[in-house]
């Protein structure tokens, strides 16, 4: 799993510092359909199962339009998509340069 | 496995088994790669074919044939529609059967054929040539070095990508679709016609959806739409939507999807030592993302091209590229005005698409040459005129 370091780090390389890819799993179907319109190659299907580098995801969207069931989404990175461990950096995730 | 082959095809789609059917068939050493489990499993296909391309690469066994098709009908949103029989016997296959059938065909010549086996990485030599590839099987990671690599690998191809042959369109020029075998639909289907919807505004926006007959009471139904214009409502949505009208009460027996590049094919397919095939290389209709039998002639062009360049020692990308040429000859005309036919229905408004399909639906089309049809569409509807000049202008009409 990605940190939160990791992705603040790459914030230069995003379009949305501010959002994240979620992959919503009991929606998505393993189609792969998202891994073929992903520029930087940030997303991976091992057998029935997509995940998301997010430290290389740029939040180009892409992959979300493609989704053919509406199982991808930028969210705010606030949101509690996956438990984060307490950081001390804040949650806003926005870069602070 | 051995420890070296001629030629290593990754993806046991139709595309790949046809290049290593033809690969064995040339005498050459073939290793065939299958990343999923079950070669053809899970299918993600309309499963519609031309009957005569697979028959040239194996023998016809009932097995894998479900329907044959006499007449394919096109309907507009309001339900009306006009029948054309369609340009080459079609058929609907079991994809899942198909697949194996090619290959077990490919190992009957001869070619290394294995299942649940992941291509990982390429292998270079000092001059940056592939020569090979990293491949995971069972959980042991091996190499194996080939003098000649085949990306066969589908639409999220990243065989073809590490090879730097990878370009990932716009959005607009991608389908996403998703389909489910309907069951129950004895009575509401004809099993001898393969149905298109086309309502940009209110069944399928930037795309169609089809219902492709299995037999009497089964059917593949699915949709794709333009990825650009895939929300706020998802394609899984207007399927619903669809077979909520069509057919309510069938019962869904599977559920596919997946997207596919409708530009037709890649300007380049080839690298030193590496050829994409298929799907990886974007060889689907740019019209109707139709694919297997284009993947197939695709793969056989390769090697038509690749078994020569290895007996003479040479897989060097500027002799490689012949294939891309043949490709060229064959089908960049006629890809190049389907793309833009797709651009023309796509721009046009529902209602005007409506209109057509009522004007065609009256006219004796069994019995009309193509220009015959356009004269006849375009006295009814003068503004198709500007729109059937870019048809003329890529050949399409004119073929």
């Amino acid at each position: 799993m990605t940190s939160m370091m990791d992705i603040r780090r790459l914030d230069r390389t995003k379009n949305h510092p501010d959002l994240l890819l979620h992959i919503d799993k009991a929606l998505c179907l393993a189609c792969g359909a998202c891994v073929a319109v992903c520029p930087p190659d940030a997303l991976f299907l091992q057998g029935l199962r997509l995940t998301v580098d997010q430290a290389t995801c740029t939040d180009c969207d892409r992959c979300a339009a493609m989704c053919p069931v509406g199982a991808l989404s930028l969210v705010p990175v606030s949101a509690p998509l996956v438990p984060i461990p307490p950081s001390p950096i804040s949650s806003n995730g926005r870069h602070s340069s | 496995m051995k420890a070296q082959y001629d030629v290593i095809i990754a993806g046991a789609g139709p595309a790949g088994s046809a290049a290593a059917i033809r690969a064995a068939e040339a005498g050459l050493s073939v290793l065939l790669l299958e990343k999923r489990q079950e070669i053809g499993v899970p299918v993600r296909c309309g499963e519609a074919t031309d009957v005569k391309t697979p028959l040239r690469f194996m023998p016809f066994d009932p097995r894998w044939l479900h329907n044959r098709i006499d007449h394919f009908a096109v309907y507009n949103a309001q339900g009306e529609r006009v029948v054309v029989p369609p340009s080459s016997e079609t058929i609907i296959v079991d994809r899942r059967v198909f697949d194996q059938a090619l290959a077990n065909q490919a190992s009957a010549l001869g070619a290394d054929v294995y299942a649940s086996s992941t291509v990982i990485g390429l292998l270079h030599d000092e001059h940056g040539t592939v020569c090979g590839v990293r491949l995971k099987q069972f959980g042991t990671e091996r190499a194996v070095r080939a003098r000649l690599v085949i990306a066969a690998d589908g639409t999220e191809s990243q065989v073809a990508r590490w090879a730097g042959l990878k370009t990932i369109p716009p959005l607009a020029d991608y389908y996403t679709g998703i389909q489910f075998l309907l069951g129950n639909l004895r009575g509401r289907i004809d099993p001898r016609i393969c149905e298109y919807h086309i309502g940009v505004e209110s069944l399928a926006p930037g795309g169609y959806l089809w219902v492709f007959p299995k037999s009497g009471d089964t059917a593949n139904v699915g949709v794709v739409i333009a990825a650009d214009r895939a929300r706020p409502i998802s394609a899984r949505a207007w399927l619903e939507r669809f077979v909520a009208r069509r057919c309510p009460g069938a019962s869904i027996l599977s559920v596919m999807a997946g997207g596919i590049p409708i530009t037709g094919a890649l300007k380049r397919m080839t690298t030193d030592g590496l050829m994409a095939v298929g799907d990886a290389a974007h060889q689907a209709d740019p019209l109707t993302a139709g694919g297997i039998g284009l993947g197939m002639i695709g793969a056989e062009m390769a090697m038509q091209v690749a078994a020569p360049a290895l007996q003479a020692g040479d897989v060097s990308a500027r002799r490689l590229q012949a294939y891309e040429r043949l490709w060229r000859d064959q089908f960049g005309r006629m890809h190049a005005a389907l793309y833009n036919m797709r651009r023309i229905l796509t721009r046009m408004t529902e209602t005007h698409f409506d209109a057509l399909v009522r004007t065609a639906a009256a006219m004796p089309l069994e019995t009309m040459s193509l220009p015959d049809i356009v004269v006849g569409l375009l006295k009814n509807h003068p503004g198709l005129l500007l729109e059937a000049r870019t048809l003329v202008s890529t050949g399409l009409l004119l073929k």
